[in-house]
């Protein structure tokens, strides 16, 4: 969906000719070569990896780390990949899964730990979003609220119905595809996904309508 | 949306980009697209409502792209490859210090027999401890004794008059040991000496 992919082949069928090679040089040994070749996966898919993992973590930080380990891990483990699944699939379900570990792991360090003053999910300073040439403080502030109103409805979904919203609206992934990830019949994908736009839907509006709380 | 309102509201519109959205097409087999068709004032309301979740999709892939931006990826990337190099090359676990021992825990019967040895020298030290303790309270004790015996009275001293033993019988003398001490045979070359020191029963206990 994002970055380069060989020329003449849609992006799909370059993942997986990229994957099944990548497979191959490693078990010949031909190590240097499968790390060359999986660089054109990781270009493809990064930045598409990294919006998904804050949306699960709103932790700039912490959703680096997450890609990092999905693509480490989806390298060693390349050997249990199957070709008649896309290699996109296979890799959301390992980065998903990582990052709902990582949210319990957080679930259980917040319930002994003293949380430190939020300073947004991008960690930067105010000073250092501000300097330069962007946009203004004020759009910034309120940009920074609009944020966080969505990020407060959609932390209000429940599990799936986020998951599912995420992968079809924000990725946009086929009914077919977020079942192929989350494991989920499609009629079920469909209903969650209803089921979640009408929800935030409900909440956005609402709070539009009752202004700032 | 019903048979006295024809017209799509918010959930109509849900329902219809929903099934959109999953098969991926641009119409649907919901009951709504024939009068999406149709109406116009329910395609703007659904044009408006898709704008809406664009907007939002939008707002959310800025402040996600706003995080990472081209450097913070290229960091990732390096990092990425860096530990995909380290897959190949386990951590070695390099000996440190090279020449020293292994400290190995000490058997069993070595512990145990430093353990009864600290015991036994406890043992022997706190009993030899209470014995000196012991033997010196004795020791003082004669002492005082002693000083007192020796110790200077106020009182004048008396006139002892000595008593040939051979006067006193066996019975008197065990009997009656103030007179055994009183008749007590002194030697004529310190008969002087004796009648100017008091005797045991001449001093005042107190």
């Amino acid at each position: 969906m994002t970055g380069a992919q060989p020329a003449g082949l849609p992006p799909r069928e370059a993942d997986s000719a990229a994957a099944s090679a990548v497979k191959a040089m490693q078990a010949e040994g031909r190590h240097a070569e499968a790390r060359e070749r999986y660089a054109e996966l990781v270009a493809r898919h990064q930045r598409r990896a990294a919006r998904i993992a804050f949306h699960y973590l709103r932790d700039g930080a912490e959703s680096d780390e997450a890609v990092q380990d999905a693509f480490v891990k989806a390298y060693s483990h390349l050997s249990t990949f199957r070709e008649e699944l896309p290699f996109e699939v296979w890799f959301t379900r390992i980065l998903i899964n990582g990052c709902l570990d990582r949210i319990k792991a957080r679930t259980r360090r917040e319930r002994w730990m003293v949380s430190m003053p939020d300073h947004g999910p991008g960690e930067r300073d105010f000073a250092e979003r501000t300097a330069g040439h962007g946009p203004s403080p004020e759009d910034l502030v309120l940009a920074r609220e609009r944020r966080q109103k969505l990020a407060a409805a959609l932390a209000r979904l429940p599990d799936r119905q986020r998951s599912v919203f995420m992968l079809s609206h924000y990725e946009g992934c086929t009914s077919r595809e977020v079942s192929a990830i989350t494991g989920l019949n499609e009629s079920t994908v469909r209903v969650h996904l209803f089921r979640a736009i009408r929800k935030l839907r409900g909440m956005l509006t609402e709070r539009k309508n009752n202004g700032p709380s | 949306m019903g048979l006295l309102n024809p017209h799509l509201d918010d959930d109509d519109c849900a329902d219809v980009w929903s099934a959109r959205q999953a098969l991926g097409t641009g119409e649907s087999d919901r009951p709504a697209e024939s009068h999406l068709r149709t109406c116009s004032d329910c395609r703007a309301r659904y044009s408006a409502f898709t704008s809406w979740l664009d907007g939002m999709r939008t707002e959310i892939h800025a402040e996600a792209d706003e995080i990472f931006t081209r450097e913070r990826l290229t960091t990732q990337q390096n990092q990425i490859f860096r530990r995909l190099e380290s897959l190949e090359h386990p951590a070695r676990v390099i000996a440190f210090p090279r020449f020293a021992r292994p400290v190995s825990v000490q058997p069993g019967g070595r512990r145990r027999w430093i353990a009864a040895a600290a015991a036994v020298g406890l043992i022997t030290g706190v009993g030899l401890g209470q014995l000196f303790e012991s033997s010196r309270h004795v020791g003082q004790g004669d002492s005082i004794a002693q000083t007192r015996v020796v110790s200077p009275s106020n009182d004048a001293p008396r006139q002892i008059q000595p008593v040939s033993a051979s006067n006193s019988d066996d019975e008197a003398f065990l009997s009656d040991p103030e007179v055994t001490t009183s008749q007590a045979r002194v030697p004529d070359s310190l008969q002087y000496l004796n009648a100017i020191t008091p005797g045991a029963r001449d001093i005042d206990p107190r």
